[in-house]
């Protein structure tokens, strides 16, 4: 049955806000909770890093903030598409409806969490005397459109494979823990020796970090990049897009 | 027009995903015979099914658990394929698989049911136009506003129900699983069932209620082990798949009660009146037969032609008979004849909500020679209310059962039964005489549960809830539906317009709940069963006699006088 794209926005818009109601419902801070996590890493790092490693990097703390924030995004992502399915798991046996849009959901969800901290990290560059760029109003949806469609790829693989082997969810931990570091986020890509420097640009999300702290820190948008970002994003996308397809009709069965 | 469900040659297999999902650590170590099982360790679900449910039809499945019934209704829903073949629907489907399955208890009831509509294939504008309608029908009030954790499973299930039935489905997927909810509301789902397949909606039923399912349907599919044994026409399918599960039914078989059945009721009835003394009665030894019984008998009952109120049965009526002649052997006609010289009479006519060929008797015994029948509540309704256009002058009898609570202008309608009936003509009433929207009480539903207890020593009432709660659900709905007439406004009225008015009261609000608990299982030849509903209505009269109860039934007989030409 063919649905409408009027639909599919409003399944999309229903399902998201289902998520943000859950998830602050019973919670007075709220919102300050998705901010108070990347804000308490930042300062773990810039003490251990900066002032007991003393580490050659100006603007620390907003080095910091600049790549953990959109990582937090991607980690929060990866970890709950986890058990989106297994925690939708009568809406999966008992309705018949896209079950890729609740992953569509938990991204935006997050999504909208990183964009709302964006004043943040505008209050730090302030506190370091530097100024939110021009470039940001094209650079933040496109980085936007790139981080979403990668987020997405490992999500779905992630939540469809979860089902059949309920061990991915504590692999997905280490992999996220491992990914971290092999990230540029509390280092900058010119400190990795240059034997390694494939390795740490092989991995589909540092060029996309290292994107948005260039964009945040000095307002500037790199298109070759940019395009390599997306490039990745789409792999990632196509492989886990494809999981997801060839396990969705076994996920009643299983569940 | 295409059928709203087709299912072509479908075939459905499920592998056993235990080895993988409970870890790779099992499945690594196993790994050659991990996937050997994989490919070998299949629970086929359905071979090869191929059907039509025609739209606007009310298609029911039964068979036993884990014959497939399920996955058919799964892949109507689209939430799993098929293996092999096809499974096409035509139009929007709304499940009743599993009632609320949607929502969330951290969301408000509002946010649930846009939630639910939502994923069920509507658009927002859609459901913002029907929540008004959702939230009047789920009779929730301010709760709507609660989170739904706040709620009890009653009025999750009446939120699910409303959101379910409220969203225009072409195609509803019913489960057993809607079996739930509060009583009163009960009634109110099947009314808005019954709409549904007023309106045309075609409707798929899983069940193992078989009364509902016969009732209900117009065509049956048994599925057994994933094959289709046979489809057709419902009563003739649920009869064989009955059979196949060593159920033979005798439908027609009532027998009498035997002479010495009566006299062991006679005994029985004047030991408790001498004793006072119910739980003397109660404390009758059962045969341990009981259980078995009881578990036969619920699975005979469907096909048996269910009694639905006390008149269905012929035990209760003679019991009934008994309360008002006063003596067993005495029929009510003799009765009749011998107290009131109701007898040998020319012309009868019937007016009831359910007359069960009760005239019949009236002909037999020779009470009238003919009967002209007004029957059943859409008959009743069709009566120009209050001026009912009966021939003048013409009838010896007028039989009323169960009329006159219907009946909205009473004064009106009994002037013009009156004007029917010829001179010395008699109206003889049957009715229900008691509270108008009457409940039980908690205390009288704890007599029946105990009594109902003592004579079924393995159950108690919980045991088969659904189909009681249905069914005293529907009594209640029946009762509390009317105006009933108490005997304080339509005895004086009759005596007011009939000379030698005689009232009999028989039976009360015990009798009638728990024959309404169990009358659907009751079976005529079982001796325990007629036991049991003797001794429930002997109880009842020494309860009654003891001001504990109220009588809800009564007959009243009166004779219409003879007007003096001047």
């Amino acid at each position: 049955m063919k649905k409408s794209l009027e639909y599919y926005k409003d399944l999309v818009v229903v399902l998201t806000q289902k998520e943000l109601k859950v998830r602050y419902k019973r919670s007075f801070l709220g919102y300050l909770w998705s901010i108070a996590n990347p804000l308490a890493l930042a300062l773990v790092f810039f003490v251990a890093f900066k002032i007991f490693m003393k580490i050659p990097i100006e603007n620390y703390t907003l080095f910091l903030i600049a790549g953990l924030f959109p990582w937090q995004w991607f980690l929060n992502s990866v970890n709950s598409s986890a058990m989106v399915f297994i925690g939708n798991a009568t809406l999966i046996k008992k309705m018949h409806f896209r079950h890729d849009v609740l992953i569509v959901a938990t991204v935006l969800n997050d999504m909208l969490h990183f964009i709302l901290s964006i004043p943040v990290i505008i209050l730090f560059l302030f506190i370091y005397g530097m100024q939110p760029s021009v470039m940001w109003f094209v650079g933040i949806p496109v980085l936007l459109i790139i981080q979403f469609i990668i987020t997405m790829g490992f999500s779905l693989a992630i939540a469809a494979i979860n089902l059949f082997f309920r061990d991915i969810e504590r692999m997905v931990f280490i992999f996220t823990s491992l990914m971290f570091y092999m990230t540029p986020i509390i280092y900058s890509e010119e400190m990795v020796p240059s034997e390694y420097k494939t390795l740490i640009l092989s991995n589909p999300l540092s060029i996309l970090l290292i994107s948005w702290r260039n964009l945040f820190m000095h307002g500037v948008l790199d298109f070759k990049d940019s395009a390599l970002a997306f490039i990745y994003s789409v792999i990632v996308f196509t492989i886990g897009y494809l999981i997801y397809r060839r396990l969705k009709w076994r996920f009643a069965e299983v569940l | 027009m295409a059928p709203a469900v087709t299912f072509n040659d479908v075939y459905k297999e499920y592998p056993f995903y235990q080895h993988i999902t409970a870890g790779f650590k099992s499945f690594l170590f196993h790994l050659p015979r991990s996937i050997a099982s994989l490919k070998k360790t299949k629970f086929i679900a359905l071979k090869g099914i191929s059907f039509e449910v025609e739209q606007g039809e009310v298609f029911g499945i039964i068979g036993r658990n884990g014959s497939g019934k399920s996955t058919i209704l799964g892949l109507t829903a689209g939430v799993m394929k098929p293996d092999r073949g096809s499974v096409k629907t035509q139009g929007k489907i709304s499940s009743l698989l599993e009632l609320g399955a949607g929502f969330h208890p951290d969301l408000s009831g509002i946010e649930n049911i846009m939630l639910n509509g939502i994923l069920s294939g509507n658009t927002r504008a859609d459901m913002m136009k029907k929540m008004e309608q959702i939230i009047a029908f789920s009779e929730l009030g301010d709760f709507i506003y609660q989170p739904l954790r706040t709620y009890s499973s009653g009025m999750h299930a009446r939120l699910g129900f409303s959101v379910a039935v409220h969203i225009d489905p072409e195609i509803l997927l019913v489960d057993e699983a809607l079996a739930v909810g509060d009583l009163d509301f009960k009634g109110k789902c099947n009314r808005k069932m019954k709409e549904f397949m007023e309106s045309g909606a075609t409707i798929i039923i899983v069940s193992h209620d078989m009364p509902a399912i016969a009732e209900l349907c117009s065509r049956v599919a048994w599925i057994d082990s994933g094959t289709i044994m046979k489809i057709g026409e419902p009563r003739a399918v649920i009869k064989e798949y009955l059979n196949s599960i060593g159920i033979v039914l005798d439908i027609d078989e009532e027998e009498p009660l035997s002479e010495s059945e009566i006299e062991l009721v006679a005994d029985k009835y004047d030991t408790i009146q001498h004793s006072g003394d119910v739980s003397a009665l109660l404390a009758e030894p059962l045969d341990a037969q009981g259980a078995v019984d009881a578990i036969a008998h619920e699975m005979i009952s469907p096909a048996v032609p269910v009694p639905s109120s006390w008149w269905d049965s012929p035990i209760i009526m003679h019991q009934c008979e008994t309360f008002i002649t006063g003596d067993p052997e005495i029929s009510f006609y003799a009765y009749l004849k011998k107290e009131y010289s109701i007898a040998g009479l020319q012309k009868g006519l019937g007016i009831c909500n359910k007359l069960k060929g009760i005239e019949h008797n009236f002909m037999q015994y020779n009470t009238c020679t003919s009967f002209d029948i007004i029957d059943g509540p859409d008959a009743i309704a069709d009566l120009p209310q209050g001026d009912p256009k009966f021939k003048s002058n013409h009838y010896d009898l007028l039989l009323c059962v169960d009329l006159l609570s219907h009946i909205r202008n009473l004064d009106i309608f009994l002037r013009n039964a009156k004007d029917a009936l010829k001179d010395g003509g008699f109206i003889i009433a049957l009715e229900y005489i008691g509270p108008a929207y009457f409940q039980w009480t908690e205390q009288e539903i704890s007599i029946a549960d105990m009594l109902y207890k003592s004579f079924n020593n393995h159950s108690d009432l919980s045991a088969n809830t659904d189909q009681q709660s249905a069914n005293i659900s529907a009594l209640s709905k029946e009762r509390s539906g009317e105006t009933a007439v108490s005997s304080d406004i339509v005895i004086p009225l009759l005596q007011k317009l009939f000379d030698s008015v005689a009232v009999k009261y028989f039976g009360g609000p015990l009798y009638d709940l728990i024959l309404n608990k169990i009358l659907h299982r009751f079976v005529q030849e079982n001796e325990k069963d007629v036991m049991l509903i003797k001794t429930i209505m002997q109880c009842e009269q020494i309860l009654i006699g003891k001001g504990i109860l109220e009588n809800h039934y009564a007959m009243i007989i009166g004779k219409k006088r003879v007007t003096h030409i001047e």
